[in-house]
């Protein structure tokens, strides 16, 4: 069961000297990711619940900067 | 304005220099998933496309490039096979993961943290501008000459190396390839030319390559060093490619921003109550620039091409036809925009669509437009908050920027 859990853990984490504040992961998954007042993302959550997961994969794939990192694990 | 669905030609460039907002809306409302075939009207467009009006089609399209490509070109315009000798879109027409590379190289210059670090310069390039019009502030200006066209040049030209006093070549460039109206249509081909656009394009590659030849010897912390030194898979980027990256920054990173910033101060003019709010609370600055973003919209449209038989909004669209996304039109969709036909620099939330609709494409200038946008207005609000346009503003001639050509304006009046 232990190993079950590790194995659907999902961190996400950003390169934000990447970031071109195009808002997409904001507007994606909310609850994850945010950006400060230049525009620049931040994470909220790096290690956010498994219902977020589909959210935060999408965010990462549609980021017009590729500067979300997610791992799983 | 009303017209039977089967005779809206949204090619027809005169059209759209005119308001196109109400054939638009009646397209979104009646057909808003509309096979479009070139009118008789349309001789810079030969090729039948799919027109995109919502907002929902236009950001699905937008990001599944899976089933909506670039690569098979990025224009409804088949001026573009006439332009072939010169290829000049870059990431624009790649997809992934070509593109993402080529844009890799590009993007560094135009993070959102290296767009803050710009600020100060461009605040001072602002300003200085503003006060040099100051003697002639009870003149009429050509505030699209005089200041739009100016502050974006200043920015694309330092970021890509290009010194002050050439600055104006990047102005006539940007002029000639924004005008559509020289246009010769070769039947036997079936594609459209512009002698000015030919010969502007050549002129602007003779230059960059006079730019390469200094910098072989002595590079410097610029964009076209940089792209010399770049590499794709372990190769240089070739001339080419070179060269295309250059042309799309040169054009992208200055009519988009000049004509959002002419679009702006019109309609802060027309809406002198909202004018005044402003200039007494810049913490509408931002609301207020992603407003004019969205009110100017100045890139009408981009397109995709299928990849296999798929589906928008219950129609079915077969492999290679051509989906065009309106983004004048998505952005006044009433589905996400109360009082869309309103100009209202409060409006919040303001999910408009004029830096694409998402995806791998979505505008990588849009930080420093973004800065740049919100200097201009902060800087001529606070010296000229009553500022008046005072005679006819026309569009340029196009069917792809919609933007103000010339806009007559006092900055003080008496």
């Amino acid at each position: 069961m232990k190993a079950e859990q590790t194995l659907m853990s999902l961190r996400v984490s950003v390169d934000d000297d990447f970031c071109i504040s195009a808002m997409q992961c904001s507007a994606t998954a909310p609850e994850v990711f945010g950006h400060d007042e230049d525009g620049v993302v931040t994470v909220l959550d790096p290690q956010p619940p498994v219902e977020s997961y589909e959210a935060v994969r999408h965010a990462a794939r549609i980021c017009p900067a590729a500067a979300i990192r997610t791992i799983e694990a | 304005m009303t017209s039977s669905i089967g005779s809206i030609d949204l090619t027809d460039i005169k059209w759209w220099t005119s308001d196109p907002y109400p054939v638009l809306r009646q397209l979104r409302e009646t057909d808003p998933v509309h096979w479009h075939t070139p009118g008789p009207d349309s001789f810079t467009h030969r090729h039948p496309f799919w027109a995109l009006t919502r907002h929902s089609d236009v950001v699905y399209v937008s990001r599944h490039p899976e089933l909506f490509c670039s690569g098979e070109g990025h224009l409804t315009e088949t001026l573009q096979a006439a332009l072939t000798d010169y290829d000049t879109f870059a990431m624009l027409g790649a997809d992934n993961p070509y593109h993402a590379l080529l844009r890799g190289h590009v993007s560094s210059a135009f993070t959102a943290r290296m767009v803050i670090r710009a600020e100060s310069v461009i605040r001072d390039q602002v300003s200085a501008l503003f006060d040099a019009l100051a003697p002639r502030k009870h003149e009429e200006i050509d505030f699209v000459r005089e200041v739009s066209a100016v502050v974006p040049i200043q920015v694309i030209g330092d970021v890509l190396g290009v010194p002050p006093e050439d600055f104006p070549l990047i102005a006539e460039w940007t002029d000639a390839l924004m005008e559509s109206d020289d246009f010769v249509i070769d039947m036997e081909t079936n594609t459209v030319s512009s002698a000015k656009g030919t010969a502007a394009l050549g002129e602007m590659f003779d230059y960059l390559e006079r730019m390469q030849r200094i910098r072989e010897d002595n590079p410097k912390d610029d964009l076209v060093s940089r792209l010399m030194n770049a590499e794709i898979d372990g190769e240089k980027l070739s001339w080419r490619q070179q060269r295309e990256c250059f042309f799309v920054l040169v054009l992208a990173g200055n009519d988009t921003t000049r004509n959002t910033a002419s679009a702006g101060a019109h309609a802060l003019f027309e809406n002198p109550d909202q004018r005044a709010d402003l200039a007494a609370d810049y913490s509408l600055m931002r609301s207020a620039v992603e407003e004019m973003l969205r009110w100017g919209t100045v890139v009408t449209h981009f397109r995709r091409t299928a990849t296999e038989d798929t589906e928008i909004g219950g129609k079915k669209i077969k492999k290679g036809e051509w989906v065009a996304m309106f983004y004048s039109a998505a952005n006044r969709d009433p589905e996400v925009f109360d009082n869309p036909d309103s100009f209202d620099i409060r409006r919040t939330p303001n999910d408009h669509l004029a830096f694409g609709g998402g995806g791998p494409h979505f505008c990588l200038g849009a930080p420093l437009a973004r800065l740049e946008l919100r200097i201009i207005v902060e800087e001529l609000l606070r010296r000229y908050p009553n500022y008046e346009v005072t005679g006819d503003t026309p569009y340029t001639f196009s069917s792809l920027f919609h933007g103000i050509k010339s806009m007559p304006v006092v900055l003080d009046p008496r």
